[in-house]
């Protein structure tokens, strides 16, 4: 399965043993009407394994662009092997908008949210 | 160095952990003595300590650091602690307490120095904001949970290598991809040592420019420096890496105020902050207690380079003759307020409302009427109509001498 971080999810019954310590244990959100969201506070690597043994499937963490807010594409990155499978990072920039002026854009988008 | 030549000034030019930046700029900006302290917790070379700067100097809060590593007992921590917090009525300024490292103090032993610490983060009337880089030791788990937690996570490289560009491009340097990549790869999420890493491969020869922090400066270098700043941390820096006395850094940064004209509100605002820290230096004295001193050049740095934002101001020691500058001195505040006082109806500036116009109106205002009338079109109090007659006195003598 695929966690994109920050989204909210949905996944299929795992246990209540296991829900229980994924959102305990590895601070992952629940809510009732929304589902999952991995969070700053949550543990991806715990959350990772947790499932992986819990559903016996891969899971894929997938990190938003901050600047245009899509998925980004780990396969086509240099860095893809750099950021191992659970990446433990907040946001990343995807291909599209890494343009000469992504620098700027970047601290731009951050003051537009700070408002 | 680079990291300290591109430390960002503002929270919004950081990179990495934005939910986390956001989360803590909303919790300083909506700050109430409600609010729990803030505890800033995640790896090293993130951005922890910058992004508590950046956003107090972003929000108008004057930062109070206190490195929490060397204070490991209760009755030092107090000794620290204890007359800061009599201080706070001297500043006028919003304040914000920031204990460093402070899993410094809880690797420790003493209970009493965490007991205290906790009862001082409780009653503070100020904002508290704690870091720290560990956080599988119990006794950060316990302090968490009576804070509010900012998690920070590692710099993605796409990040590290977008910062590492756009500073290289600042320089007019480059990089080979190849290298820029290796770089990013070693730094694994650390920002600082990206860009330290970047700064010794561009230089080519493996040496960096020692840190100004680490080497010793002349206080004439410190003030150019001091006043090139374009930040408070660098103005910071650059004075605490001279060894002068503290006196003779706030009569240096007077004389070079003075000298390089700073007029109006700004001087009466600057030669008002620079009264504070010599009153702090007064009362370090009286008390005795010299440990103060550690935060005197912050103190002193912060609220001059705040006060003087947007006003030109060079090293400099000549241009007022010495006992005039010895009087400006002596009676800065109220002196600095009268001539900004006097600038405007005289269409002068206030150095030469000082100079010119000052022991004139002083000499005018022997007669009570005119003095009454001095007072009330000028909106002098108390204390400056003192300096004012004191003026009249010395001028009397002088005329009397012939
Ligand atoms: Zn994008």
């Amino acid at each position: 399965m695929k966690i994109v971080v920050g989204e909210w999810f949905w996944m299929p019954q795992v246990g209540g043993d296991v829900f229980k310590k994924l959102v305990k244990d590895a601070g992952l959100k629940y809510d009732k009407s929304n589902g999952f969201q991995a969070t700053p506070e949550t543990d991806m690597r715990l959350v990772a394994a947790l499932l992986q043994s819990a559903l016996k499937e891969d899971v894929e963490v997938m990190l938003k662009c901050f600047i245009c807010g899509a998925p980004v594409e780990c396969e086509e990155c240099r860095y893809n092997d750099a950021c191992g499978s659970t990446k433990t990072f907040q946001s990343c920039i995807c291909k599209d908008c890494e343009t000469k002026e992504v620098s700027a854009i970047y601290s731009m988008r951050f003051t537009e949210l700070v408002g | 160095m680079w990291v300290e030549k591109y430390r960002p000034a503002n929270p919004n030019t950081m990179i990495g952990n934005e939910e986390t930046r956001l989360n803590f700029i909303k919790w300083l900006k909506n700050w109430s003595r409600k609010s729990r302290p803030a505890l800033l917790l995640g790896p090293p070379g993130v951005g922890k300590t910058t992004l508590v700067h950046a956003t107090a100097k972003n929000l108008g809060f004057e930062v109070l650091e206190l490195n929490a590593s060397d204070v490991r007992t209760k009755s030092k921590l107090e000794e620290r602690l204890g007359p800061l917090r009599l201080h706070t009525t001297l500043f006028e300024e919003k304040l914000l307490i920031f204990l460093d490292e402070v899993d410094g103090i809880y690797g420790r032993q003493d209970r009493g120095g965490i007991e205290f610490l906790q009862d001082l983060i409780k009653s503070s009337r100020i904002p508290v904001v704690m870091v720290a880089n560990v956080e599988d030791d119990k006794k950060i788990v316990k302090l968490a949970k009576s804070s509010q937690v900012f998690r920070f996570q590692r710099v993605p490289p796409k990040l590290l290598e977008m910062v590492i560009k756009s500073i290289l491009g600042r320089e007019g340097l480059t990089l080979d991809q190849g290298t820029l990549e290796m770089i990013v790869r070693d730094a694994n999420g650390d920002v600082r040592a990206a860009v330290n890493s970047a700064q010794v491969a561009a230089s080519g020869t493996g040496e960096i420019v020692s840190e100004i922090r680490d080497t010793q400066i002349t206080l004439v270098e410190a003030l150019k420096i001091f006043f090139d700043s374009s930040s408070s941390r660098e103005a910071y820096l650059a004075l605490s890496s001279c060894k002068a006395q503290p006196r003779d850094k706030i009569r240096a940064i007077f004389q070079s105020i003075m000298s390089s004209g700073v007029e109006g509100e700004k001087l009466v605002k600057v030669l008002g902050e620079l009264s504070k820290a010599d009153e702090l230096v007064a009362e370090i004295g009286r008390t005795q207690n010299y440990r103060l001193l550690r935060y005197f050049d912050q103190i002193l740095a912060n609220s001059v380079f705040n006060a003087l934002q947007g006003a030109d101001v060079r090293y400099g020691e000549e241009s007022l003759p010495w006992n005039l500058q010895l009087r400006i001195w002596n009676e800065r505040r109220q002196l600095g307020y009268i001539s900004s006082s006097l600038a405007k109806p005289h269409h002068v500036s206030s150095r030469d409302a000082a100079l010119i116009y000052l022991p004139y109106i002083a000499l005018l205002s022997r007669s009570k009427n005119y003095e009454v009338k001095v007072r009330n079109k000028l909106r002098l109090d108390e204390s400056t109509v003192k300096v004012l007659r004191k003026e009249v006195q010395r001028i009397s003598r002088e005329v009397a001498k012939g």
